[in-house]
């Protein structure tokens, strides 16, 4: 069933790191494609002897990045960017009949980290980029 | 300013116009929230002021202490010389008001204005019903702020 991003959290397990985030991008995960084609690779006949090209997944994997966005906080005064790598955790929001959210364990740092933009009658929002590193441990809701 | 007790971004405009001594004593403390305490409006200056719209922001786990209220404040006369008080002269009650809002930041009472920015501002005139050359003259100026709740 669908559901709403409000609830999701993320939490700092070093830097204490906390804000009031608006939007959590959770990212994606990709790995190249390892070209397997060799000289004896099989013909369509069928088709003027064409051979087609193929691939196997690389085991490399790159779990991608973080994208946060939250109110910025003058007198907050962390500076996220010089901080090093911790454990952060990332839980889903709670769905009806779950006690707890599903949650995403990795460990990152941030790589962005983008000022706020001032604007009469807007409220300050700062964004950053957490770049994962390693593994994401995933745990179902419940 | 004498010290006010707002709570809320309506009583705090309502305490900001209430210090500026000119507009006070123009329309001797009669500075109503949300209604005139009578219709049609008595052959007097009035000043009315409403709150509606409140948009409240979030994040992800729920409310911020923060929203944007859009607040009309509308200037009222009914007097033969009612122009002059509600009209743009830089002595008017309407432009007093226009003055002091728009793009006014601060605190009243415990409620923090971080700005007001005016969104509107218009007249209308209502001809006198009676023959008389009593039209109902009104300003209306709409402001957009954004100020602190308490959650």
């Amino acid at each position: 069933m669908a559901t709403s991003g409000h609830g999701a959290t993320i939490s700092f397990g070093t830097s204490g790191f906390a804000s009031q985030f608006t939007s959590i991008g959770s990212g994606s995960s990709a790995r190249e494609s390892v070209e397997t084609t060799h000289l004896g690779t099989e013909r369509d006949t069928a088709n003027n002897n064409v051979t087609y090209q193929t691939f196997q997944p690389s085991d490399l994997i790159d779990n991608g990045e973080k994208e946060l966005e939250f109110y910025y906080d003058p007198a907050a005064g962390t500076r996220m960017i010089t901080k090093a790598v911790e454990e952060i955790t990332m839980t889903y929001p709670i769905k009806p009949g779950e006690s707890s959210g599903g949650a995403e364990v990795f460990n990152g740092f941030v790589t962005n980290y983008t000022r706020p933009t001032m604007v009469s009658g807007d409220l300050m929002t700062a964004t950053c980029t957490i770049k994962v590193s390693g593994i994401i441990t995933y745990s179902a809701g419940s | 300013m004498a010290t006010s007790t707002a709570n809320t971004v309506e009583l705090a405009v309502r305490d900001l116009i209430l210090s500026n001594p000119k507009i006070n004593d123009a329309v001797n403390g009669r500075i109503y929230l949300g209604h005139a305490p009578v219709y049609p409006l008595p052959m007097k200056r009035v000043i009315i002021v409403t709150g509606f719209n409140r948009e409240p922001y979030y994040h992800l786990g729920g409310e911020i202490a923060k929203s944007t209220t859009l607040v009309q404040i509308d200037v009222w006369a009914t007097d033969p010389d009612g122009m002059s008080f509600v009209g743009n002269n830089t002595s008017s009650a309407g432009e007093q008001i226009r003055k002091t809002f728009s793009g006014y930041s601060g605190v009243v009472g415990s409620v923090g204005i971080d700005v007001c920015l005016l969104e509107r501002d218009m007249y209308d005139s209502i001809p006198p019903e009676d023959g008389s050359d009593a039209w109902r003259r009104r300003r209306s100026l709409d402001f957009s702020i954004t100020h602190s709740i308490t959650l």
